[in-house]
């Protein structure tokens, strides 16, 4: 029954057409569809979110003290892991001192904070920066442990 | 004139008793500011309605009319206003009042108050009697809205003291500040006596440092409201804010200078904080400092041609002063390690600022030598001082109560109180006298 039916497919295939010129070979394929015909690959490696960390600095200080400068080489790694990040980096101060010398004060962490960056290569252009002073603090109340959480430079991702 | 006989026999008085303190000084060195010439006692009787019984809303209004000319004239501080309120003793309206009773009290003057209901508002009569020559020294009447009792009492009490002593006071003053009591740091705007609260912005931003126009029809203040901290204008008549300038980094500080024609102001520009002078449109004419530290916090001296400031250029906060054209800078505090927030008096012989001492900051008040400072405050934290437009008092802010609030002082320290405003208050500025 079957041979049947494909003689008699075959019988009508020849009738009277002259026969068909051989099909184009198909264009090769892109490399990527070789590709995407083969089961997806395992993700590549991973690149984690970015994640800046906070660093603190000394009372009316703007200098990048020891503890922060580890975290700060980790900062810029992550950030050279991330090129196309834009960050904006905080400057914050505690509530003693003037509010103005603080807002110039806040304005400088921020600015030695970006400059750490771009001494490890990060572009300027990708780290604006920008001083709240005293005025958000990230703990409220006073003593030397509140004070210490607000005098610090924050990093805030804009776009990764 | 009556009324020149006694200027002239308080004006001897006066000089009897400067010379007295200038020999003083030349002594020990001592700061001499104050007012220029000596309090005048003065009894206040009760307010009377002409020719009739108050009603109770008419005694309301007497004793409150009374209680802030009295408040006003004291805070002069060229009137010593006579205690106890002994003023049923006088019936001024009625003729019979004895002046011997002032004169025992102690009354070189005594000021009697009445006043009636009329179509245009409340016609309100002041007169002062000379109780030792039991002659009229000033009468004069006023009429105003009984709404607007207070600023009436503000006009008679500033052409009291303009005719008897010459001096303009505060009391057309107002101070501006920024408070978070609505949840945000807004500008808020106050009378000098604490009254007539008006909020100026309402952005939900972040809005610090108003200060006054010479004018005081506008406001200068740094808003995060576009995110950066940009320079903003405030006009009175219009209710709206202007850009002054939004240049990358710290914009704040704005200052204008008594003559009118710059304003001072603080730009980072991205690096660190300068001091720059710029025309009233916020196009810089200037830039007057050049340290790689920080410069802010500018404040002018009355002849528009100095300027007094915050530099850390020697590690600590300290306060310089420089001409307006950028040269001849020079430290102007040597005591303590962190001064800031200079504000020159009106007067021009005094700079005050806040000191740090331990965890808290103090004001102090300065001649313009570096001579001689002198603290003012002792407890708690105090911030921000700015002075009245007569250089006799300072507002400034205190954590006395927990959170800062308003105080007003005397130039020496003395009656130290309270605004009663809600939120935290900072960086009070306290205007010329505005008409």
């Amino acid at each position: 029954m079957i041979l049947l039916f494909v003689a008699l497919a075959f019988v009508i295939g020849c009738k009277g057409r002259p026969p068909a010129p051989p099909p184009e070979p198909p264009p090769p394929p892109p490399a990527i569809d070789t590709t995407s015909q083969i089961p997806p690959p395992p993700p590549p490696p991973e690149v984690a979110p970015l994640q800046l960390t906070t660093i603190y600095f000394d009372y009316d200080k703007s200098d990048i003290r020891a503890d922060a400068r580890t975290i700060m080489g980790d900062n810029a790694r992550s950030l050279s892991e991330h090129p196309t990040a834009v960050i904006m980096i905080e400057g914050h101060c505690d509530e003693r001192g003037t509010d103005e010398y603080n807002m110039a004060l806040g304005e400088r962490r921020a600015n030695s904070a970006k400059n750490y960056l771009t001494n490890y290569g990060i572009e300027a252009t990708r780290v604006n920066t920008i001083s709240y002073g005293e005025s958000r603090p990230a703990a409220p109340g006073q003593g030397e442990d509140v004070w210490q959480q607000n005098r610090r430079a924050e990093f805030k991702v804009m776009s990764e | 004139m009556p009324k020149k006989s006694l200027i002239c026999a308080l004006m001897l008085t006066v000089l009897i008793a400067n010379i007295a303190i200038a020999q003083k000084s030349e002594i020990t060195g001592e700061i001499v500011v104050g007012p220029t010439a000596e309090a005048i006692t003065i009894a206040i009787s009760d307010f009377r309605m002409s020719g009739g019984f108050l009603t109770s809303d008419d005694s309301i209004l007497a004793v409150n009319m009374r209680q802030i000319l009295r408040d006003d004239l004291a805070f002069s501080l060229y009137f010593n206003v006579v205690q106890p309120d002994s003023a049923f003793l006088a019936d001024f309206a009625g003729g019979n009042m004895r002046l011997d009773d002032w004169i025992y009290l102690g009354a070189r003057m005594l000021l009697a108050g009445r006043f009636e209901r009329e179509a245009e508002g409340i016609l309100f009569t002041a007169e002062i009697i000379d109780t030792y020559r039991n002659r009229i020294e000033y009468s004069h009447d006023f009429v105003g809205e009984p709404a607007n009792y207070r600023y009436l009492m503000h006009r008679v009490a500033y052409d009291i003291l303009y005719t008897l002593v010459g001096e303009e006071g505060p009391f057309f003053s107002k101070i501006a500040f920024s408070s978070n009591a609505n949840g945000n740091s807004e500008i808020y705007v106050c009378d000098f006596d604490g009254y007539g609260l008006t909020q100026i912005t309402n952005d939900k931003s972040i809005n610090v440092i108003p200060t006054w126009s010479i004018d005081g029809k506008q406001i200068y203040f740094t808003s995060y409201k576009k995110g950066n901290p940009d320079q903003y204008v405030y006009n009175f008549a219009t209710g709206k804010n202007q850009t002054f300038s939004s240049r990358a980094g710290l914009n704040t500080s704005g200052a204008a200078s008594p003559d009118g024609r710059y304003v001072v102001g603080t730009l980072s520009l991205g690096g660190d904080a300068e001091i720059y002078l710029f025309d009233s449109t916020g196009r810089i004419v200037k830039r007057l400092t050049f340290s790689k530290m920080i410069d802010t916090s500018p404040t002018w001296a009355p002849s528009s041609r100095e300027i007094a400031f915050t530099s850390d250029r020697t590690g600590s906060p300290q306060i310089y002063i420089t001409d307006t054209d950028g040269l001849n800078t020079r430290r102007l505090t040597f005591y303590g390690e962190y001064n800031d927030q200079a504000a020159w008096s009106p007067l021009g012989d005094f700079i005050a600022y806040a000191g740090r001492e331990r965890d808290g900051f103090q004001i102090y008040i300065i001649d313009i030598t570096g001579q001689s400072p002198r603290r003012l405050t002792d407890i708690g934290s105090n911030e921000s001082p700015s002075w009245s437009p007569d250089g006799l008092h300072l507002v400034y802010t205190s954590n006395l109560s927990g959170e800062h609030k308003l105080m007003i002082m005397d130039y020496n320290g003395a009656n130290k109180r309270r605004l009663d405003i809600p939120g935290v208050c900072k960086t009070p500025d306290w205007s010329r006298n505005i008409r």
